[in-house]
């Protein structure tokens, strides 16, 4: 604070001392000088004289045109009267150049220097002034009527007041000149103040311009024309002007670096514009994100809900099918022992079959024997019919013997009567033969058939056999088939009794398992809650956000 | 006991007494025959078919059965064939044949009657010998040629009992019974 104190201090000392030293002390101690070295002395060189009003003048009007357009940029609106007082002296010093020494020429260089004096002057008037319209275009209105002035004075020289006669400047002049010299030294002192206010260079600028100003227009009233006086505040004058430039100069470089300024806040505008709506593309997001974390996070907490009510149906199906399961085993134990008592019946079915075989193998047996002792028994009868055709032969024979003794009885008259009778009972023998032999015939026809139909029933009777030992060994078959199956079931339901009880065990575990899902899902369930309200929460900030952004950009 | 006993043998006897008795009876009819006539013709009675014949017993040398009956060609129709008895070749003759008499019933054919005369000697083809019986050739009926087909000139007569009795002399005296060329040939 004390650095930049004295700084300030030091910086408005350096400026006091500046305006001192170039505005009046260099003057004074010119002019002094001057006197005491030339006295009485006349430098008359119009050409050079006109050359440094013209100089000076055109110097003042680009200073004025420089004023008008920083007053337009700036705040700094006191300009309008600094830049209206260069732009008339410019223009009526620039008629004064051009003119030939004379009334005219002291008219136009007084004019002028009133002017400046004047408009300088004014910018002790409060800014609002300055504001008004019309100070706008001051400036443009003061160069027209310098014009006017300047064309009527050049044109007219008759109708101006007398402002030299006989070498000397008149009274008029003079006073006009002091006037001005004052009017400016009071813009220097403005500009003094304003440079303790702000510390600006122009102003520093300004009021040395001001004070030399002032300086030549006090020391007109002292001078004679052409004398070193005289050059000496044109002179001022003339440095004056050249300050004029340099500040010109400055306010060029300023201007520059404001420019370049600018053009880095525009990039920089430009860059925070794209920041900006990056910000507001990425609050959308942020937002249309909010929203959707919260329908989420609602439709999780919707969703954790059905699951606890699913849990709790899974837990009871869990129950059932653990009951069922329990149940299953019972089945399959039973089946099993079930299955057990078949095995036995099985078993002893196999051995009844057996049993049947061998019992159908010795029926088999017998009824060969049957079919041998039937055959045997055939040829037997078959034997006896032989016997009996042999008796019934010898019958025969016996008969024709009767028949042959009896025809030989007769043949031999009363001898043979008794013979007769003994060939009649042989004859009746062999009748009784031929008839045993007859109904033996019958019954051993009898017995054949009864034999044939015993040979037929034995060989039927065989064939049954065969066809029941078959069967039989069918039925074996089919029993041992039926004996595989049910061990095969057997195992079966061993299995089932076996993966029923791992289903129990599993069943029992997935019990705690699902009060433990059950847990996680009340957990899961307040946590839906808590990102719910995370999200509501991020929902309001995104919209915040927006709001905000919204406000910055317009 | 042997009251029962006494019964059954009395009964008994008495059963043997019957069958005697109807014996004795058949063998009466035959002696009341003999007796009533002076002079009994034997014949040997004989089944053919279903007629009954009679040949006499004087023209009998005996019955013999049909065994090994050995057919010729180129001889008339009633002869069957030849036999051998005894180292004798014999014809076998069938009267029906000869007779033309249509055949009716089941023949046997299992027995020969050997029938001679003189140098002729043949057999006879018979069903069945039945016997021999004693007839009365007073009650012999002169034949009926319708019923028994056969010409009367080669009968002797006809029974009471149906008995045919063939005049088998004249049979064996018919030239026709001859086997030769020309009564075959007449024959046809």
């Amino acid at each position: 604070m004390n650095n930049m104190e004295t700084s300030k201090e030091s910086r408005f000392l350096y400026g006091l001392l500046t305006i001192l030293i170039a505005g009046i002390l260099i003057p004074v101690g010119c002019h002094f000088i001057i006197h005491a070295v030339w006295i009485e002395s006349v430098w008359n060189q119009i050409p050079l004289h006109s050359t440094m009003e013209a100089v000076g003048a055109i110097s003042l009007i680009i200073l004025a045109a420089l004023l008008q357009s920083l007053q337009k940029e700036n705040e700094s609106s006191h300009y309008v009267w600094i830049a209206s007082g260069l732009m008339g002296m410019g223009l009526l010093n620039a008629f004064h150049a051009a003119v030939f020494p004379g009334n005219q020429f002291v008219w136009l260089y007084c004019i002028a220097a009133f002017l400046g004096g004047f408009f300088f002057f004014l910018v002790w008037l409060p800014d609002e002034v300055a504001r008004k319209p019309f100070a706008m275009s001051l400036p443009f209105i003061t160069l027209i009527t310098a014009a006017v002035i300047g064309i009527v004075s050049v044109t007219s020289p008759d109708s101006l007041p007398l402002m030299i006669f006989e070498g000397r400047f008149t009274l008029f002049a003079k006073w006009m000149n002091v006037i001005a010299g004052i009017l400016f030294s009071l813009t220097a002192v403005y500009f003094l103040l304003r440079f303790q206010r702000g510390l600006l260079i122009e102003d520093v600028i300004l009021a040395v311009l001001c004070a030399l100003f002032g300086s030549a227009a006090v020391m007109f009233p002292l001078s004679t024309a052409w004398s070193p006086d005289w050059w000496l505040w044109h002179l001022m004058r003339m440095s004056a002007c050249l300050l004029s430039v340099i500040y010109v100069f400055s306010a060029f470089r300023k201007i520059n670096s404001l420019t370049l300024r600018i053009a880095e806040r525009e990039q920089a505008r430009t860059v925070l514009e794209g920041v900006l709506t990056q910000v507001s593309e990425t609050v959308n997001v942020l937002s249309s994100a909010s929203t959707e974390i919260l329908t989420s996070t609602t439709q999780i907490a919707a969703a954790a809900l059905e699951t606890a009510t699913a849990i709790t149906q899974t837990t009871s199906t869990v129950e059932e099918v653990r009951q069922t399961a329990q149940l299953a085993n019972q089945k399959a134990l039973n089946v099993q022992e079930s299955s057990r008592n078949v095995t036995e019946s099985v078993q002893k079915g196999s051995n009844s079959v057996m049993e049947t075989i061998e019992g159908m193998e010795h029926i088999r047996q017998q009824m060969l024997t049957i079919a041998d002792i039937v055959m045997n028994l055939s040829e037997q009868s078959q034997t006896i019919g032989e016997i009996t055709s042999t008796v019934n032969d010898i019958a025969d024979q016996s008969n024709l013997l009767a028949v042959n003794a009896a025809i030989e009885a007769v043949k031999a008259g009363e001898q043979g009567l008794g013979f007769s009778v003994v060939a009649q009972e042989i004859r009746n023998l062999s009748e009784q033969s031929k008839q045993a032999t007859l109904q033996i015939r019958t019954i051993l026809n009898a017995v054949q058939k009864g034999v044939n139909k015993a040979v037929l029933a034995t060989e039927q009777g065989t064939k049954a056999v065969d066809t029941g030992s078959i069967q039989a060994k069918q039925s074996g078959e089919a029993i041992m088939l039926l004996s595989e199956s049910i061990n095969e079931a057997m195992k079966a339901t061993v299995q089932i009794a076996a993966s029923s009880q791992q289903q129990l065990a599993g069943m029992d575990q997935i019990a705690p398992a699902m009060e433990s899902i059950q847990q996680a899902m009340a957990l899961n369930a307040s946590g839906a809650g808590q990102t719910q309200n995370a999200a509501q929460n991020l929902h309001d900030l995104g919209q915040r956000l927006k709001v905000l952004v919204e406000k910055f950009q317009v | 006991m042997e009251k029962s006993s006494t019964i059954e043998r009395k009964k008994l006897p008495d059963d043997e007494a019957s069958v005697l008795k109807r014996r004795a009876q058949a063998l009466a009819v035959k002696r009341l025959s003999k007796k009533s006539k002076g002079k009994i013709l034997f014949v040997a009675e004989f089944l053919l078919g279903e007629e009954r014949y009679g040949i006499e017993v004087s023209l009998m040398q005996e019955v013999y059965p049909l065994r090994e009956l050995t057919p010729l060609p180129g001889i008339p129709p009633f002869i069957l064939g030849i036999i051998n008895v005894r180292g004798k070749i014999l014809p076998v003759m069938n009267i029906k044949k000869f007779f033309d008499i249509p055949e009716k019933g089941i023949t046997e054919l299992n027995r020969v009657l050997i029938v001679a005369k003189g140098k002729m000697v043949t057999g006879i083809l018979a069903d069945e010998v039945l016997g021999v019986r004693g007839i009365n050739p007073d009650e012999l009926q002169p034949p009926m040629a319708t019923l028994t087909g056969i010409k009367s000139e080669y009968l002797r007569g006809i029974t009471a009992g149906h008995l045919i009795v063939l005049d088998m002399a004249r049979i064996l005296d018919d030239p026709d019974i001859i086997v030769n060329k020309n009564a075959y040939q007449r024959k046809e």
